[in-house]
């Protein structure tokens, strides 16, 4: 993929604060009406009441930063519809209007094997880093908020960690975006689950090199969540330039 | 002298995605005729998805929303409310209407289903979803019926 694709990529991919959470992570401009796409875990918190209810908050202190410039966001779909907290989106609306932005690749054109690369801001950096794999697989899996439903995936080598949550999958023969970058493979969280088990059997200096571990731990699959059930979203901005 | 089916199979097989109603196992669930009856339910298994669609009626026999593969697509006074492994619908005194559970890979459906004259339907009763006259349709692939109720 020509280096030029991926510098216009990086330009519409931003990184999301919450300040009143206090959680960050990733996410695009899918037009130049400012219209930007994350996911839907990193704008809200969940909780579940005493009856097993999920009680989603979503925050109202936004801001997207693409550099040294920060730029206000707003949520933009329905709070009352449950399709962006089943799927894991949500659409924010910049009071900017971005440089660039990625268009949305034509999703039944999508194959095994084919190389693609994820634009996200993991923990620690302040700047964009890009990593590549290929499309490991395509696959339904059930929601993991909401296990009635199923989600439709791309399964990819590509790495990404904490703060990747909401950057974008793009295809590398086109730079158009194909998914959501939204959470690591189950063996990943295995493994932490094993860690954390060990955490609580040791002392200085090993628990800081376990919790470490845990944090950049980066190895094996990611799924990103296919743009399919963002673009059936009636918030979904038309007219976009597939 | 009434017969009790229990434990039977309709169109799926054990360990596959089903329905759990009254006390058999489903792929399909229809209750009441769309377009016919006020009130209706579809209840089906679709690429590995539970899909729950029908229009709901309270005891009054009037609408209290139209669910469309489990989305509320018109709400007339009626709240969804999400819990981790499937939803409630709960009317606005807040008082639960129906719920859809997940437990295993079997949907289980807990609530009332009035009819236009605020008669009972299908109900949950003793942990089990339990139907109470037709029209009705248990298990459908292909074509073919499991068990018909006119």
């Amino acid at each position: 993929m020509p280096a030029q694709l991926i510098n216009n990529c990086i330009k519409a991919v931003g990184k999301i604060v919450c300040r009143d959470f206090g959680q960050s992570g990733s996410g695009f401009f899918i037009d130049d009406e400012g219209h930007f796409l994350t996911n839907n875990h990193v704008v809200t918190k969940m909780g579940i009441d005493r009856l097993g209810a999920i009680r989603l908050d979503y925050s109202r202190d936004i801001y997207v930063k693409f550099g040294n410039n920060a730029y206000n966001a707003s949520i933009l779909i329905d709070e009352n519809s449950d399709r962006p907290f089943v799927f894991d989106y949500c659409i924010l609306k910049l009071n900017d209007s971005p440089s660039d932005h990625i268009c949305v690749a034509d999703l039944s054109q999508i194959n095994q094997g084919e190389r693609v690369f994820a634009i996200g801001y993991p923990s620690g950096f302040e700047m964009p880093i890009v990593t590549s794999g290929i499309i490991s697989a395509r696959l339904r899996m059930p929601s993991h908020r909401n296990s009635l439903h199923t989600m439709k995936t791309f399964l990819t080598d590509a790495v990404a960690t904490y703060g990747n949550s909401g950057g974008p999958l793009i295809r590398s023969t086109d730079g158009k975006v194909i998914g959501i970058v939204t959470m690591p493979h189950e063996i990943r969280n295995r493994i932490k689950d094993r860690l954390q088990r060990h955490l609580a059997k040791v002392t200085p200096p090993i628990n800081d090199i376990i919790k470490f571990i845990m944090r950049y731990l980066h190895e094996g699959f990611v799924y990103a969540i296919s743009l399919e059930h963002v673009l059936n979203d009636p918030a979904f901005p038309q007219g976009g330039d597939n | 002298m009434p017969i009790y089916m229990r434990g039977s199979y309709f169109f799926v097989r054990p360990g596959q995605k089903r329905f759990e109603i009254s006390s058999n196992f489903t792929n399909y669930l229809e209750i009441g005729i769309q377009g016919v009856t006020e009130y209706y339910l579809e209840a089906k298994v679709e690429n590995d998805e539970f899909k729950i669609s029908g229009t709901l009626l309270n005891p009054s026999g009037q609408v209290l929303c139209n669910i469309n593969q489990n989305f509320i697509e018109t709400s007339l006074g009626c709240i969804k409310e999400m819990t981790p492994n499937g939803y409630r619908i709960k009317d606005n005194d807040k008082n639960q209407v129906f719920e859809i559970r997940v437990e295993n890979n079997i949907c289980h459906l807990k609530g009332a289903i009035y009819s236009e004259s605020g008669e009972i339907v299908a109900r949950e009763q003793e942990d089990s979803f339990l139907i109470f006259r037709g029209p009705a349709i248990i298990g459908k692939s292909n074509g073919s019926i499991g068990i018909k109720l006119d």
